[in-house]
Parts: C-alpha cells; sequence; structure tokens
C-alpha cells in the first residue's frame, strides 16, 4: 500500500447509517412512485404506500444523523439559512455539503407530501387540507404524472448522492472511484425494493403481482450493484481501495461479496426468473440478506476507506 | 406492557451491549438500530417505547460508572430520539398496514376487509 498524508474526514457511524437509510429512502420512495406510475391497481397502491410511509422519517432519521455529526449540533440551521441574514437561504453550489442539504431539504417536501397522501388515501387519516393539496399530486392527470417522475428521480439523486459525497473527497480510497455514486444507487433501489418486498410480505400488503414486481426490481438493481462494485474492485487494484485494505478486505471478500451480493443475487435470481426456490423461503432470506449485505457495504466504505492514512 | 422472559432478557442484553459500547458514536446509532429492531419484532409502536428506556436505562448506568467522558448532553438527546424514530418506523409501519380497511392475505392473495 502507498503512503498517504491525506487526513481521513472522521466520519462515523452516524454517517455510515446516514448512507444506508438515505439510500433506502431514496430507493424505496423510487420505487413507491414507480408502482404508482406503472401499476395501478389497489394491490400496487398499497405497495406504493408503504414506500410513502417509509421514505419520511427515513429522511428525518438521517438528518438527525447528519445534525449529530456536526460537532455543534446546535448551529445545524447555518446549513440553510445564512446566520448574518437570516431568513436568507444558504446556497452554495461549489460545496457538495451545502448541495447535500439541498437535496434532503427537496426530498423533504417530495417525501412529507406523499406520507400525507398515503396516510389519507390508506384511510388511516383523514385531514382535508392534505386530501385536497396532495391528491392532485398522487392521482390521475398530468401533474400527478409529472410530480411523480420528478420524486422518483428526485429519490434516486438522494440514494446516489452520498456516493458522490465520496468521490469528491479528496482521500485516495474515495477520489479515484466514479462508479460510487451509481454504485450507492443501485443498492439504495435494491435495499427499497427488498424492504417494500419483506414488509409486503409480512403483512399481507399488496397483491401477489405486485410482490413479484418487487422482488423483480429488486433483482434487477442488485444484479446492476454487483457489476458496479465488481467494476469499482477492478478499479480498486490500480490504486488504494478498501477492498483491499486489512481487516475491510476480509470483510469485502468474506462477507459482503458472498452474502450480501452474490447469494442474495442468485436467490433471487431463480426464484424470480426460473421459479425455483434453492433454500425454503428463499425470495425472503435473498432480500434480507440484501438488505444486511447493502447495509455493510455502506460500512465497508466508511471505514474502510478511512483505513488508508498511514501517520508519519 | 410486556413481561415475558424471553423480551425481558432480550431488552436487558440490548441494555448491557449500550452501556458497554456507550465510550464513542456508535451507541448512539445503536440506539436507533435496537429500536428499529425491535420495532421489526414487535411489529406494533410501543416498541418507541421499550427502546426510549432501554436507551435511557444505558446511557444512566454509563453516566453513573463513568464510562461515559462527561455529561454529554447532545448525545442523550440524540440517542433518545432516534431510538423512538427506530421503534416507530420498525413497529409503526406494521401498525399503519393493519389500520387499513383491506389488508390482503400473504397466502391467498384474496381481499379481505
Amino acid at each position: 500500500m502507498q503512503d498517504v498524508f491525506v487526513t481521513p474526514p472522521g466520519w462515523s457511524w452516524d454517517i455510515a447509517l446516514y448512507f444506508f437509510f438515505g439510500g433506502l429512502a431514496g430507493g424505496a420512495y423510487f420505487v413507491a412512485n414507480l408502482l404508482r406510475l406503472v401499476g395501478g391497481g389497489a394491490g400496487d397502491r398499497q405497495l406504493s404506500r408503504i414506500g410513502h410511509y417509509l421514505a419520511f422519517p427515513l429522511l428525518i432519521v438521517c438528518t438527525l444523523l447528519l445534525i449529530k455529526d456536526l460537532g455543534r449540533p446546535e448551529r445545524f440551521w447555518h446549513m440553510v439559512f445564512q446566520s448574518e441574514r437570516f431568513p436568507a437561504l444558504m446556497f452554495k453550489w461549489w460545496s457538495p455539503i451545502s448541495f447535500g442539504t439541498w437535496i434532503l431539504v427537496v426530498f423533504g417536501v417530495f417525501s412529507v407530501l406523499s406520507l400525507g397522501h398515503a396516510l389519507v388515501e390508506g384511510g388511516v387519516a383523514r385531514p382535508p387540507l392534505a386530501r385536497r393539496v396532495t391528491r392532485p399530486l398522487h392521482e390521475g392527470g398530468l401533474l400527478a404524472t409529472v410530480f411523480l417522475v420528478l420524486g422518483a428521480l428526485w429519490g434516486l439523486v438522494l440514494a446516489s448522492y452520498t456516493g458522490m459525497l465520496l468521490m469528491v473527497n479528496n482521500a485516495p480510497t474515495w477520489s479515484h472511484d466514479p462508479f460510487l455514486p451509481p454504485l450507492f444507487m443501485a443498492a439504495g433501489v435494491a435495499a427499497g425494493a427488498a424492504s417494500l418486498y419483506l414488509i409486503a410480505h409480512f403483512t399481507g400488503a399488496g397483491d401477489a403481482s405486485g410482490r413479484r414486481r418487487l422482488l423483480r426490481t429488486a433483482t434487477y438493481a442488485l444484479a446492476l450493484e454487483a457489476l458496479l462494485l465488481a467494476a469499482s474492485v477492478i478499479l480498486g487494484l490500480r490504486g488504494v481501495s478498501p477492498y483491499f485494505l486489512g481487516a475491510w478486505a476480509l470483510l469485502f471478500w468474506l462477507v459482503i461479496a458472498p452474502f450480501g451480493v452474490a447469494l442474495p443475487l442468485v436467490l433471487l435470481w431463480m426464484a424470480v426468473f426460473r421459479g425455483r426456490y434453492l433454500i425454503r423461503g428463499a425470495p425472503v432470506v435473498g432480500a434480507a440478506l440484501l438488505l444486511a449485505g447493502g447495509l455493510l457495504l455502506r460500512v465497508l466504505e466508511v471505514f474502510g476507506g478511512q483505513a488508508y492514512y498511514v501517520p508519519y | 406492557m410486556r413481561t415475558d422472559r424471553r423480551f425481558l432478557a432480550v431488552l436487558g442484553l440490548l441494555t448491557l451491549i449500550q452501556v458497554l459500547v456507550y465510550y464513542d458514536h456508535f451507541a448512539v446509532a445503536l440506539a436507533f438500530l435496537f429500536g428499529l429492531g425491535l420495532g421489526l419484532w414487535l411489529r406494533s409502536w410501543t416498541a418507541a417505547v421499550y427502546a426510549l428506556a432501554s436507551f435511557a436505562v444505558a446511557f444512566a448506568i454509563a453516566v453513573a460508572i463513568g464510562w461515559t467522558e462527561d455529561a454529554r448532553v447532545w448525545e442523550a438527546f440524540f440517542g433518545s430520539v432516534l431510538a423512538v424514530l427506530g421503534g416507530l418506523i420498525g413497529g409503526g409501519i406494521f401498525d399503519l398496514i393493519r389500520r387499513e380497511p383491506s389488508v390482503e392475505s400473504p397466502s391467498h392473495g384474496a381481499v379481505t376487509t
């Protein structure tokens, strides 16, 4: 390993969890909107509501994790407003952190509107204002299509942004890797579809065809994740990479690659496209492994990515 | 309130783990994951109450035996909120779907009301 003297950013578990749950929120929201756009039956709408129930609360969790990581949490509002000219907004287009803040804010607007609509449509709550405001954005018409498409795209932006944040960092483990944003996006969509499938499976929500659609989405996204991960690993051979660094390499080669990517991909692929369950409850096991693999991948990238530092 | 032995043992173990790791940021992150796990296990929003209680007890013990560097108010705050959110998200999603008027059977796909 070459000696490098760039100080690591000092990211801890807060950031690892933020990367995972941010991707999950964006991916779940993307899949939920997709179900509403291309599905349409009552079963699809119920599955879509699960994604909308999840996205906003997970965004709150991500925001809290980020605020906690600031070191001075009471100053979090400086990320959104200019402290000297309140309430003028703070936006620095050249700063990835400022950019990320606004990605979260805009996603918050999309996801809270969808949460309101899901609560009304699901019959859980009936505030008249929420019905009037959110219904045209989610049911029929051009406005709904535009809102759902933009929201779905923004979910992808949120999921891939965390990879972008790593890529623009000057740490040698991340800065060379242009595959990180699409890798995190694919992992986010896979995790979103898998979590929706698991919740639907255990609650009985949706119908069989909708659940199959979720599994297909998770499988395609996981296949893409595997390809991008392979590309990232090959690129890592030329420089410093968390895939080849000490104990982190063991985590990747002995746990994440075989049990968090390959095995769930085989289980889901065989179940979805061949109709063969290699083990009992293969789709559930595959989806659960996929989620665990997604979490460990973020842990590897955050901690392993900072393990390059050689003190001098 | 759940008082069965298995549940109390798991809750005690989760609390103990939080006490043991209470020297860095991991504890707060763990509070959220434990809340989420409890929620998924209990399938009810009440998991938020148990997660909060577990975190509060763990934090209090850690402070009492001096395992925290100082009284970290922010960590207590974020740990509590994240524990509650974990329980609410993990368990609340099941509550929400149960409250919806129609849920289809997982085995037959038939609509029941």
